[in-house]
C-alpha cells in the first residue's frame, strides 16, 4: 500500500516536471498576445498571415479575439485598467491614445521604426498619425482603408440608361439616381445606422469642400468656414440623398447594402472600401461588375488606418514581443498577404502592387499622394466630440423637422467646444 | 450558539454586497463630478458633467422615451396580465400549460426578443412584406421606420415578453382571495367581470405594487431590446437612457457623462421606488394587524 503511494507519487512528480519543462521549452519565444476583432473569414485569413510569419520568426502568438466592433473597446480598456495589458491591441488611429498616453500606460516601438527605416517607406501624413509628442513611433500600420468610396452596379446602371459616371455628388450624380430609380431600382442604397450616415456625409463634405475645407473646419475650428455657403450646400446635399432612402434601410446594415449592389437590385452606395471584400466573396471583378470612384474634384483618401497599439506591461519580454510583432508587420510579404485578403491597402508604399484589384489601383494613386490625403475626424476631434458630431448627423438624416440653419448652428457649437 | 453561527455565515456575504454594490455605488457618484475621460481621474469639475448631460438633446430624447415606454409598458402589462392571469384562475383544465405558454416569452432573452421582434415588424421582411405579398397592397406597419412611432413599436415587444410575469404575480395574488365571498357575490347577482374589476384589485393590491416596482427597474434599465431592435434609431428617436449610458462610458470615452447618466437614473428609480415600496409594506402591515 504504502509502496503504491510512493509510485504513484513519483509517477506525478515526473509527469509535472515533464510537463513543466515541456512548457518551458515551448514558450520559449517572445509572447504577444494580441485583442483584435478580426473574425470574419476574409480577416481571419488576413491575420493569419501576420501570426504565420511571427511564429515563423521565433515568436509565440496568444490570440485573444472578441467579435463584433462595439465590443473591441470595452474589451481593452477592462485588460489596460485591470492591470492585465494585451500585447498589442486593434486600434484606429486617432486622438483616443491621449488619454492612455498622459498616463503612461502605452510603449512605443521606435527601435523597430528606426531600424527598419519606416519613415523612408511609409507616407508622410501616415507616420505623423503614427508619432506621440516626443516624435516616437507607437503604431504599428497593418492596412489602409479609405471609408468614401461610391460604388455602382454596372448592370443596374446600364439597365437605367446611364452614361455618365458621376465623380462628384453633383446633378450628374442625381441625374443618374433619378434614371435607376425610374427603370425600377433602388437607387441610393443607404442603411439608417448612425455610422454609416455619419461615413456618409463625410463623404459628401470631402467630395465637395475639398482638403483646405475639411482641414479648416476639422483642424483649424474656423467658424466662418462652418457658417459659409460650402456648409450649406454640404447638408443641403446630404438631405437630398436622405430622401432617395428606401423603406428597407432602417437599420439595414453595410453588408446587406452591398449585397443589393451584387444582387444588381440597387445602383449606388457610398461605403469604405472594406466593402470591396463581399464584391470579391461574391466573385464579381472591379470595374467590370461593379465600379468604384472617390468622389470629389480630385479623387481625395481619407486617410483610416487599421493599426496596432502596443500598451506598457511588466512582463520582460514584452518590449521584444511589440517589437518583433512591428518587424514582421512591415515585412512587404506579410503586407500584401494581409491587405490582399482584407480588401485594404498596405501602408508601405514600396510594395508590389500587381496582385490588387483595379479599385485598390485607384486607391493607391490617392494615398501615396500627399497632396489628396485628408485626416478623418477621428484624428481631429476626441471620442466625445466624435460622437457628438455623429449625433447631429444621425438626427440630420433622419429628422426633416431638423433645418439646415440650425444644424448648421449646433455645427458651430460642437466645433467650437471641442476639446 | 447555533443562530451566532448563522449570522457568522453570512458575513462574507454582507462584506461582498455592501463592499462591492454599495461601494461601487460611491464610486459612481463620485466619478460623476470628476472630469474622467477614459480612465477615472479624480480631477473635481462639480457639476459640470451634469451640465453637460441636461444640455445633451440626446439625453432629452432618452428621457422623454423611457416615460413615454414606461408608462406605456408598465400600463400594458399590468392591464394584460392581469386580465390572463383572472383567465387562467378559472380552473380550466391545461391550467398548466397555458401559465407555461404565456410565461415562455419571459424566458427569452431581451436580445432575441429585440432581434425577432425587428424582423417580424421590419417593413420588407416581416409582417407588412408578408400580407402585402399576399395580395393586400395598401397594407402598412413600418413603425420601426418611422422616427415618431418606433418607440411604440419597441412597447409591443417589451409587453409581449414582460405580460407572463405580471401573470404569474397576480396569479399568486388571486389565489389569495376568498373563494367563498366570490361565491356569495356571484350569487348576490353581481357579473363576473365587475367583481374582477372593482372587488379584486384592491385585494391584490400588493402584488400589484410589486409588479410596478419590478417593471419599472426593468424599464429604467432596459438597454439590450433597444440595442437588439433599433440600436437607438432611426436617428436618435429610440434612445434610452441606459444605452447613453453604456455608450458614454465605452464608445465615447467619457466616464464623467456616463456616471453622471447612472446616478440620475438610480435617482429616478430610487423616487418611483420608494413610495411603491413604502406604500406596499403599509398595505401588508395593516392586514396583518386586521387579522389577514
Amino acid at each position: 500500500m504504502a509502496m503504491k503511494r510512493k509510485a504513484s507519487a513519483l509517477a506525478g512528480l515526473l509527469a509535472a516536471t515533464a510537463l513543466g519543462l515541456g512548457y518551458a521549452i515551448a514558450q520559449d519565444g517572445p509572447k504577444a498576445d494580441v485583442i483584435h476583432i478580426w473574425v470574419s473569414a476574409g480577416e481571419s485569413a488576413a491575420i493569419n498571415v501576420v501570426v504565420d510569419q511571427f511564429k515563423k520568426e521565433g515568436g509565440v502568438w496568444l490570440d485573444s479575439a472578441v467579435a463584433g466592433g462595439q465590443n473591441l473597446v470595452p474589451a481593452v480598456m477592462s485588460r489596460i485598467a485591470g492591470g492585465n495589458p494585451p500585447t498589442a491591441y486593434q486600434a484606429l488611429a486617432g486622438r483616443a491614445f491621449e488619454d492612455l498616453w498622459e498616463q503612461g500606460l502605452l510603449n512605443d516601438i521606435e527601435e523597430t521604426a528606426t531600424a527598419d527605416n519606416w519613415r523612408d517607406v511609409l507616407p508622410a501624413p501616415l507616420v505623423e498619425i503614427m508619432e506621440n509628442e516626443e516624435g516616437k513611433i507607437f503604431l504599428i500600420p497593418l492596412g489602409m482603408h479609405g471609408p468614401n468610396w461610391i460604388w455602382y452596379s454596372t448592370e443596374v446602371l446600364e439597365k437605367s440608361g446611364v452614361t455618365e459616371i458621376p465623380t462628384n455628388f453633383d446633378e450628374t450624380f442625381f441625374d443618374a439616381l433619378d434614371k435607376v430609380e425610374a427603370a425600377g431600382y433602388i437607387g441610393f442604397v443607404v442603411g439608417k445606422q448612425s455610422f454609416q450616415e455619419r461615413f456618409l456625409m463625410e463623404t459628401v463634405m470631402l467630395a465637395l469642400g475639398g482638403k483646405d475645407y475639411w482641414n479648416g473646419i476639422w483642424g483649424d475650428r474656423d467658424d466662418t468656414l462652418v457658417r459659409s455657403d460650402m456648409t450649406r450646400k454640404v447638408f443641403e446635399t446630404f438631405r437630398r440623398l436622405s430622401t432617395y432612402a428606401d423603406e428597407g434601410a432602417a437599420g439595414r446594415t453595410w453588408p446587406v447594402n452591398t449585397n443589393l449592389l451584387i444582387t444588381n437590385k440597387g445602383g449606388f452606395n457610398v461605403m469604405g472600401d472594406w466593402a470591396k471584400g463581399e464584391f470579391k466573396a461574391a466573385g464579381l471583378t472591379a470595374l467590370e461588375d461593379y465600379g468604384c470612384v472617390l468622389p470629389g474634384d480630385k479623387p481625395w483618401f481619407l486617410l483610416q488606418a487599421d493599426m496596432m497599439a502596443v500598451p506598457a506591461g511588466p512582463e520582460p519580454d514584452r518590449a521584444a514581443a511589440q517589437n518583433l510583432l512591428a518587424h514582421v508587420a512591415m515585412e512587404k510579404d506579410v503586407q500584401v498577404g494581409f491587405n490582399l485578403n482584407k480588401g485594404s491597402l498596405p501602408p508601405r508604399t514600396d510594395v508590389p502592387r500587381e496582385a490588387f484589384d483595379d479599385c485598390a489601383q485607384r486607391g493607391f494613386d490617392s494615398y501615396t499622394d500627399p497632396d489628396l490625403t485628408v485626416a478623418t475626424v477621428n484624428m481631429f476631434f476626441t471620442p466625445k466630440d466624435a460622437g457628438l458630431w455623429e449625433d447631429l448627423v444621425s438626427e440630420f438624416f433622419n429628422n426633416p423637422d431638423l433645418s439646415v440653419d440650425e444644424a448648421i448652428d449646433r455645427l458651430s457649437t460642437i466645433v467650437q467646444e471641442a476639446d | 450558539m447555533n443562530s451566532w453561527i448563522a449570522r457568522f455565515a453570512l458575513v462574507p456575504a454582507a462584506m461582498v454586497a455592501f463592499g462591492v454594490f454599495v461601494g461601487c455605488l460611491l464610486w459612481t457618484l463620485v466619478l460623476s463630478f470628476t472630469n474622467s475621460k477614459l480612465l477615472p481621474s479624480y480631477r473635481w469639475v462639480g457639476l459640470d458633467q451634469y451640465e453637460k448631460l441636461f444640455s445633451s438633446s440626446r439625453w432629452a430624447v432618452s428621457v422623454e422615451n423611457i416615460v413615454v415606454f414606461g408608462i406605456w409598458y408598465i400600463g400594458l402589462c399590468l392591464l394584460f396580465g392581469y386580465i390572463l392571469a383572472v383567465l387562467v384562475d378559472q380552473r380550466v383544465r391545461g391550467e398548466a400549460l397555458l401559465r407555461t405558454i404565456y410565461l415562455s416569452p419571459h424566458a427569452m432573452s431581451l436580445i432575441v426578443t429585440g432581434l425577432v421582434w425587428a424582423w417580424f415588424l421590419n417593413p420588407q421582411l416581416g409582417l407588412q412584406g408578408f400580407l402585402r405579398g399576399l395580395g393586400w397592397e395598401s397594407f402598412s406597419f413600418a413603425w420601426l421606420a418611422d422616427p415618431n412611432l418606433a418607440i411604440y413599436a419597441v412597447v409591443i415587444a417589451a409587453v409581449w415578453r414582460g405580460t407572463g410575469l405580471v401573470m404569474i404575480l397576480m396569479l399568486a395574488g388571486l389565489r389569495g382571495v376568498d373563494q367563498e365571498m366570490l361565491k356569495n357575490l356571484q350569487v348576490d347577482g353581481v357579473p363576473k367581470w365587475r367583481v374582477y374589476a372593482q372587488v379584486v384589485p384592491p385585494i391584490v393590491a400588493p402584488m400589484i405594487l410589486t409588479s410596478v416596482v419590478l417593471l419599472a427597474a426593468g424599464v429604467i434599465n432596459s438597454y439590450d431590446l433597444i440595442v437588439a431592435m433599433t440600436r437607438g434609431g432611426p436617428g436618435i428617436s429610440t434612445e434610452v437612457p441606459g444605452k447613453f449610458v453604456m455608450e458614454h462610458f465605452f464608445a465615447r470615452a467619457d466616464v464623467g457623462v456616463a456616471t453622471a447618466g447612472a446616478t440620475v437614473m438610480l435617482a429616478a428609480l430610487v423616487v418611483i421606488a420608494a413610495p411603491l415600496l413604502y406604500l406596499r409594506s403599509r398595505i401588508s402591515q395593516r392586514r396583518e394587524a386586521s387579522g389577514g
